[in-house]
C-alpha cells in the first residue's frame, strides 16, 4: 500500500485526470465514456482499505471538479459522502460471490451519477429528459466497471502488486 | 477514533464547496490556475486522443472495406459466372446463326439438334442427338454442319437419336474428289483422319484437293463438303490408291447439328 502523499500516487491522480480529461472521450460509445477516476476510488476501497478510501475520494472528486467547470468541492464533498458507503459495502461483501467488484463499482459509479444528477439539476430536470439521463448514467456506470480488471491491472502495475490488505475478522 | 477520523475528512470538500459557492470568482480563477497549469498536459492528451480518433476512424475504414471487398468479392463471383453464361450464349447464338444460314441455301427442311452424349467407347464415334423420333427424326438422315458432313442417324428413339459420325470405323460414304472427280469410298478409322479407299491407279489425285459426297447410294446426296486429301499411297493390295482425308468438321467440337429431312435433289 503506497503512501498518499507520494509522487507516485500525485502523478497517477494527474494521469487519471488527463485520461479522463481529454483522452477517453475517444473510446465513448452512445456518447457515453468510462471514467478512470471513479475507478481509482474503488480501487482504493478494495486494495487499501477504509481510512484511504476517503482521501482518494476527495481528491479524485477534486480533479473532477477542476476538469468541470462548475463549482469546486461539489463532486469532492459528493465523492468523499459515498466513499464510506463504499467502503462499508467492501467490508461486508460477500467475496466468493461471482463479479461482486463489478458489482460494487457499478453501484459506487451509478450513485455517484445520480447524485450528481440530483445535485446539479435538484427538481428543474423535466421528466422527459429523466430517463434518458439515468440511461446514460447506467451506461456510464457499466461501462467504467466493465473496465475495472484492465484498470486493476495497470494500477497494480504502476504501484506494485499489493494485495496485502488484512480484513477484520470480528467487529 | 482514527477509524471515525476519515468522516470528519468530509467536512474539507464541504467548507471548500461553500467557500467557492460563495465566491464565484475564487472558483473563476482556481479554475483558471488549474486550466492554466494543466493546460500543456491537455494538449498532449488531446493529440494522444486525435490519434485514437484516426486509429478508430482508420480501422472503422478498414473493417468497412474488408465487408465491402467480402461483399465485392461475391458480387464479382456472380458477376463471372453469368458472364462466363453470357459468353457461352453468346458462341451459342453465332452456332445457331451459321447454321441457320447454311440451312437456308440447303433447299430442305432440316430439323437442328443438340449434341447430349457420345458413346463412351473410345473409337466408336457415336453421339446422341437431343431429338428423336417424335421430332420426325427417322433412321439413316444425314447429319451436317456448316463446315459439311457429319455422318447419320443410326438409330431413332422417340425422344432421342444416336449418330454415327465419319470417323467411326462403321461409316462408309461414297465420295468423290472436287478436281480429278476420282470416285472412292470414305470410311472411318477411329481417329481425327479419314481414309479415302478404292481410288483408282491412274486417278490424277492433288494433295489438298477437296472430297466432297458423289451422291451414289440412297443416304448422302451430292456435293456436301468431306474434307481435303492430305496424302496419297497404293493400297496394301496394290490394285488401289489410299488418300489420307482431314475432315473439314471438327468432330470433337461438335454442338448442334441440322438433319436433312429430305435429300436436296428430292
Amino acid at each position: 500500500m503506497p503512501r498518499l502523499v507520494s509522487a507516485k500516487v500525485i502523478l497517477y491522480f494527474l494521469l487519471l485526470a488527463v485520461l479522463d480529461g481529454s483522452v477517453m472521450p475517444a473510446f465513448q460509445i452512445c456518447s457515453v465514456y468510462p471514467n478512470f477516476l471513479y475507478l481509482f476510488v474503488c480501487y482504493a476501497a478494495f486494495e487499501w482499505g477504509a481510512p484511504k478510501t476517503v482521501y482518494v475520494a476527495f481528491w479524485a472528486g477534486l480533479l473532477r471538479d477542476l476538469l468541470g467547470g462548475g463549482v469546486i468541492g461539489l463532486e469532492a464533498t459528493l465523492l468523499v459522502a459515498l466513499a464510506p458507503a463504499l467502503d462499508f459495502l467492501v467490508q461486508k461483501m460477500e467475496r466468493q460471490l461471482p463479479g461482486i467488484h463489478f458489482i460494487i463499482t457499478f453501484l459506487f459509479v451509478f450513485c455517484a451519477g445520480i447524485l450528481r444528477l440530483l445535485v446539479s439539476y435538484g427538481g428543474e430536470l423535466p421528466s422527459s429528459l429523466v430517463w434518458g439521463y439515468l440511461g446514460m448514467i447506467a451506461m456510464t456506470a457499466l461501462y467504467t466497471s466493465a473496465l475495472l480488471p484492465l484498470f486493476n491491472f495497470l494500477t497494480n502495475l504502476w504501484f506494485g502488486r499489493s494485495s496485502s490488505k488484512q480484513y477484520e475478522l470480528f467487529h | 477514533m482514527r477509524r471515525w477520523r476519515s468522516y470528519y475528512f468530509l467536512a474539507i470538500p464541504v467548507v471548500a464547496l461553500i467557500a467557492f459557492f460563495q465566491y464565484p470568482r475564487l472558483n473563476e480563477s482556481v479554475h483558471s490556475i488549474f486550466s492554466t497549469l494543466a493546460r500543456p498536459v491537455f494538449v498532449l492528451g488531446t493529440s494522444l486522443r486525435e490519434g485514437l480518433y484516426m486509429v478508430r476512424y482508420q480501422s472503422g475504414n478498414f473493417l468497412n472495406a474488408v465487408g465491402k471487398q467480402k461483399e465485392y468479392l461475391a458480387r464479382i463471383q456472380e458477376l463471372e459466372g453469368q458472364l462466363i453464361r453470357f459468353r457461352e450464349m453468346d458462341r451459342e447464338n453465332q452456332r445457331l446463326k451459321k447454321l441457320l444460314n447454311f440451312s437456308l441455301p440447303l433447299a430442305t427442311r432440316t430439323i437442328g439438334t443438340r449434341v447430349i452424349g457420345e458413346d463412351v467407347t473410345p473409337w466408336k464415334k457415336v453421339v446422341l442427338l437431343d431429338k428423336g423420333s417424335r421430332h420426325n427424326l427417322r433412321k439413316d438422315m444425314v447429319v451436317v454442319v456448316p463446315e459439311g458432313l457429319v455422318g447419320r442417324i443410326l438409330e431413332v428413339e422417340p425422344y432421342t437419336a444416336h449418330a454415327i459420325l465419319l470417323p467411326d470405323p462403321d461409316c462408309r460414304v461414297s465420295a468423290l474428289t472436287a478436281t480429278s472427280r476420282a470416285q472412292g469410298i470414305i470410311a472411318g478409322i477411329g481417329t481425327d483422319k479419314l481414309q479415302m479407299k478404292y481410288l483408282a491407279l491412274d486417278a490424277e489425285i492433288e494433295i489438298g484437293e477437296d472430297v466432297t459426297t458423289s451422291g451414289v447410294g440412297s443416304i448422302f446426296p451430292k456435293g456436301l463438303q468431306i474434307g481435303k486429301i492430305e496424302s496419297i499411297e497404293r493400297d496394301s493390295d496394290g490394285l488401289h490408291l489410299l488418300a489420307l482425308v482431314k475432315p473439314s468438321v471438327s468432330f470433337s467440337k461438335l454442338e448442334e447439328v441440322l438433319c436433312l429431312v429430305s435429300s436436296p435433289q428430292k
